[in-house]
Order: C-alpha cells, then structure tokens, then sequence
C-alpha cells in the first residue's frame, strides 16, 4: 500500500453525491475515483485497485447489491459500504448478507463519511494483513510438507532397506526395498508394534535392541546370515540434539555380488598359491638331494639337477611376470589403452624376430604367411605385440621336435584376421571350452615337460576381449592347433562389428 | 639280494619323482615311475613291485590314499608296503597324523613322509619296508 490512506471508489448516479464524497475523502489523504454506474466501476476495478467502495443502493441499470457482489467477486477483500436514501433494516441486512461491511444514510455528515471510511480501511488492513500471515503460514505448511514427502519418497525409492524403531523398541518406518531384500511377501510389517519375529530374522532383531545400551557403538555393520541374499546390516542409535535416545535405525545392503567377487578373489589367490607351491617343492626336493651328498659322485646327476632347479626357477619367475600382466591387462580400462591405427603385419614380423631365439631351441620354424596389404586395426601396440607373443610362444612350446609356426594374416569382412598354427599334440576337444581358464593347463604325456603358468591365454582372452575381437581356437589331435583372432578393422566397417561384440563380462 | 628291489614312485610332479628316482638309482633300486594314478595302474598290470611311493595330493583329485587301495586290489600286491609322500594336506586342509596303527591301518599304508622328502630317511623307510 501506497503513502496515502487509501483508495476508494465512489459509485452513485448522482453526480453531486460523488463529488461531495470526493471533496471530504481526498482532503484527509484518500485517492478517490468516482464511477457513475456499476457497469463503469467493474471496468475500474481489478484484484487490489481499491480499498474501499462506497456504493449507491438504488442505481438505474445495475443495482447496489449486484455491484457489491460482483466487486467482491473480484476482489473478494475489498471493504464496501453501502449508501442509501432508503436507509431500512431490511436493505442493511441485505447488503451485509451480500458482504457489505456497513452502510451510510443519506444525507450524512461528512465527519460519518470520514469516520466510516477510517473505520473501513482499518478493517481492509486488518484484513490484508491477516490474509498475509495466512498465506505466509500456508507457504511454511507447504515447505514442511513438501520436505516430509522428500524424505519419504526418497527412502521409498532407496535400494538398501531401511527400517526405524522407537524408543519403545516399536516399528516405526520401513520402507519397499526392506521387504524385498528379507523376502517379507504375504504380510506388510505393523507400525506401532515390536517388528515381528516372523517376518525379521532374529540376529537383527537382537542387534537393534542391543544397540541402545552399547555407548560405544553408534553404528555397526554386520553381516546377516541366512536369507535370499547376503545382506550387511548397519545399525545407528539415533539420538536428538541433546543426545537422548529417540530410536534405531537400521539399513540393509545386498552385499551378494561383494561376496561373490571375495569368493572369486579368494578362489585365484588359492590357485596362485598351489602354482607357487608345485615349482618350490620341487626345487626344496632337489636341494634335499644335492645336500644329502647322494650325488656326490655323480657330476652329471648333480648337473641335472641344477639345471631343473634353474628352469623351475624361471617358470616361478614366469609365473610372476604373468600374474602382474593379468592383473595389469585386468585393471587396465579403455582409457589406459593408446588405440592407434596399426598395421599388424609389422607387429607380426618383430615377434616373429623377438621368437626366432626360443622356436630354434625347440627345433621349431617359423613361417609368415603376411597378406600384402592388410587393413589396419585400431588397437594398442603393446598389448598387440604381448598377444603375439603368447600366442607364438605357445605353438612353439606345444610343438613337436622338426615341426613348424606359421603365422598367417588376412583380412575378412569388417575384421582383420591372424591366425597361429602349430604342428604340435593339439588340444583334446574337451579341453577346448576350458582354454582361456586362468591356471588351466592342458595335461597330457607330451606337455608334462612343459613349463607354463596356464596364464598366458587368458591373459590373450582379455586383450582381444578389450579390442572387440574374437579368439577361436581350432584343433585336431595329433595334427595339431590353430589359433584365430579376429579383431575388428579401423574404420566405419570396423566400428559396426566392433559394436556387435561387446567385451564380455570378465569371469574373475 | 640277488635281483634289485623294484620302486613304484608316483608323482604328478615329474621333478619331485625325477629327485627321488635319482635318490632311489643311486642306492641300487630299480624304479618304475609314473605321472598319475592311470599310468601307475597300467604299469603295473602283470609287473609286481616291492614297495610303492606315492603322492599323496595329485591333480585332479588323484589322491595317492586312494591309489593305496587300488594298488593293493591288484593281483600279487595285497601286502606291498606303501609309503605316502605329502606336503600339508593341501586340498583337505588338515594333516592325517600317521602316529598310531589305527590311523595307518585305516589309511592303509606303512609310511608317511613329508614332502620334501629327506632322501636318507626315505632310503631308511624304504629298506625297513622291504626287508621285511
């Protein structure tokens, strides 16, 4: 509201009547506006234009009291005040059953004028002002309002179940995930009772109602035995500001695929340590034997038994190398890797050069079969060059005395393909599905003599996992095995094959 | 002793049964060694041995207490000794102490050493055995 008194507007057929009005209200700080008709102060008025109306009674065209109604239809807070000539109790009971706040006989003086019109405005204030703490009450309601269903949605929508009881020890909050995670199906849990025994397990029960006496413990997260899934509970007292007790919460967590990876870790590092063990016992044996002099006399026994030593050593080495590649190639995510556009001809010619040393050892060639232009890949050097390696250095391994590699490179629709073929034992058909296993090492006569930490494929596995490829092995008893990767070509074409093979999920 | 004593040494690792054969040759016994419970059984159709050495924890489950029992199923071998050669039982993850009869008996052998084996206490286990 403005600096003025108020503002009016005086409506009567009667010019004189509203200019008299106008000359007593404007002198004592009022704005006034006078309107001939109802008609001319409905096109005046609109929500919070005026505080007060003085309204003639019997108007020609619309009458007082359809006016006064339609005014407060407008605005339903404007304070009105009927004038009349005809002033009788039956018209003045009218007019406030219409909402009227008072009326004026004609003639009046000007101090009633003046006197109505003060007492009027102080009502519209009041009301005004009342109206704002309303609305400002209804504004706080709201926030309140709106922050309980927060909370309350939020809770609701949680994967973890929660649950509250009082210091009564009654239930008083759980929420959908609660049920779900304990397998509460046929019956929801009663609030404002001590939460069943049949639909809780016991342990939890227990540690909820322990957890007020405990000072010590504000929260502790425990495992939960039994049910659907494996669930860790944590329990928090909660307290008010002056750290009384007011309940216990506790939340629930599906801790299931947490156990499985534990399970996994815990299976890999119980292969680690029997592969560990086989290499050490035996060199422990052959130490035992050179210290019981035994072989003293025998030069070349002792000679043999150093040099196994030696080698059991080196595949314990081996060993080490691959766990640290294997994890490496595990932890390692896309942005690790330097994808480049590469031409794996060349890559296929260095290791072919970086095995000649070993292949000859073995009495083993090797042969390239390199396509002449061979689309590139887009793939890590690295990681391309360390496939090459185990993959050669496994057809070398598992060869035979005077036998051959051959390295072949080609391309096929939307993949680069090479292939590493041994003439060697070859892998028993039921042995295939398990290459690529972790520590899987195919056991026959002629490989017992091999040394190998049965890492060395899945370690191939993943990188061409990583790379969007394919590793297929092909097999023949006796003749031999052939190994296949392909890997996606650079490019458009390559791109959509890519998209069609996603990595695997990792098994270990 | 006229012929030399016949060994049956069975062992997964080809290096701990290559150290004990080398222990064995060098006092003079004649060794038969094989890789798995398979390749011992198949030695030993229509060969006798005098003494058997086995592993006690192979691959696959291949447990030397069970080649134990085949072993003396087969024709001629109902009384061979046995001597069983074992890290801490690793798979089963306790250790069969072999101190009483009861617990030889019912394992069926005469001997248990740990693995690695001390070559003269082998040698001693091996002569007592067969001398019998």
């Amino acid at each position: 509201m403005t600096s003025h008194a108020g503002r009016v507007i005086v409506v009567d057929d009667e010019p004189r009547m509203a200019e008299g009005c106008k000359r007593v209200l404007e002198p004592a700080g009022y704005e006034v506006v006078t309107a001939d008709c109802g008609e001319r102060a409905l096109e005046l008025a609109s929500p919070g234009a005026f505080d007060l109306a003085l309204i003639d009674l019997k108007m020609p065209g619309m009458s007082g009291l359809d006016l006064l109604r339609r005014l407060r239809e407008i605005d339903p807070s404007l304070v009105c005040i009927m004038v009349t000539a005809y002033a009788t109790l039956e018209t003045a009971v009218e007019a406030t059953k219409h909402g009227a706040y008072d009326y004026l006989a004609k003639p009046f003086t000007p101090d009633e004028l003046e006197s109505a019109a003060g007492k009027a405005l102080a009502l519209r204030r009041l009301s005004v002002e009342a109206e704002r703490l309303r609305e400002e009450a209804e504004r706080n309601l709201l926030l309140v309002a709106d922050e309980r269903s927060r909370t309350r949605t939020i809770i609701e929508s949680m994967a973890d179940g929660v649950m509250v009881t009082n210091r009564e020890q009654q239930l008083v909050l759980w929420n959908p995930a609660l049920l779900r995670l304990l397998g509460i199906k046929d019956e929801l849990p009663a609030l404002g009772e001590p939460p069943s025994p049949r639909l809780f397990p016991a342990e939890l029960l227990a540690w909820m109602q322990a957890a007020p006496a405990n000072e010590a413990a504000t929260r502790v997260t425990r495992e939960l035995p039994g049910g659907p899934s494996h669930l860790a509970a944590s329990i928090a007292v909660i307290r008010d500001q002056a750290g009384e007790q007011l309940g216990v919460v506790a939340v629930l967590q599906d801790i299931t695929e947490l156990k499985s990876l534990q399970q996994a870790m815990g299976d890999f590092v119980s292969l680690v340590a029997h592969e560990l063990r086989a290499p050490l016992g035996a060199i422990a044996q052959y130490l035992d034997v050179l210290r019981s002099g035994i072989t003293s006399d025998q030069p070349e026994k002792e000679q043999h038994i150093l040099t196994r030593c030696r080698e059991r050593t080196a595949s314990l080495s081996q060993l080490v190398s691959d766990l640290l590649e294997f994890s490496r190639t595990q932890a390692v995510t896309p942005r690790d890797r330097t994808f480049t556009d590469l031409d794996l001809t060349e890559v296929v010619r260095e290791t072919a050069e970086f095995m000649a040393g070993e292949a000859a050892h073995c009495g083993v060639s090797i042969d390239l079969d390199l396509a002449p232009a061979l689309p590139p890949v887009a793939a890590d050097r690295d990681e391309m060059a360390r496939l090459l390696t185990n993959l050669m250095s496994n057809a070398i391994k598992y060869n035979r005395e005077g036998g051959s590699v051959t390295v072949s490179t080609g391309a096929r629709s939307g993949y680069v393909a090479i292939e590493v073929a041994d003439t060697g034992v070859g892998i028993a058909e039921s042995a295939l599905p398990r290459l690529g296993e972790a520590f899987f090492r195919v056991k026959s006569p002629q490989t017992a003599r091999v040394t190998g930490t049965g890492l060395g494929l899945s370690i191939c596995r993943q990188i061409v996992e990583a790379h969007h490829g394919h590793l297929e092995i092909e097999s023949k008893m006796g003749e031999g095995s052939l190994f296949r990767v392909l890997l996606p070509k650079a490019g458009a074409e390559g791109r959509r094959v890519a998209a069609a093979t996603a990595p695997r999920d990792r098994e270990r | 002793m006229s012929d030399p004593r016949r060994v049956l040494l069975v062992d997964d690792d080809a290096d701990c049964r290559d150290a004990l054969q080398i222990v064995l040759e060098a006092s003079g016994y004649d060794v038969l060694s094989a890789g798995s419970a398979e390749e011992a059984l198949s030695m030993l159709t229509g060969e006798t041995v005098d003494i058997a050495i086995l592993d006690m924890m192979m691959e696959e489950n291949d447990s030397g207490a069970a080649l134990a029992h085949r072993i003396r199923r087969c024709p001629g071998l109902a009384e061979v000794p046995i001597i069983l050669v074992t890290a801490v039982t690793e798979r089963t993850g306790f250790r069969v102490p072999l101190s009483t009869r009861q617990e030889r008996e019912w394992l069926g052998v005469d001997a248990w050493l740990d693995k690695p084996v001390s070559p003269e206490r082998l040698l001693r286990e091996v002569e007592r055995l067969t001398n019998d």
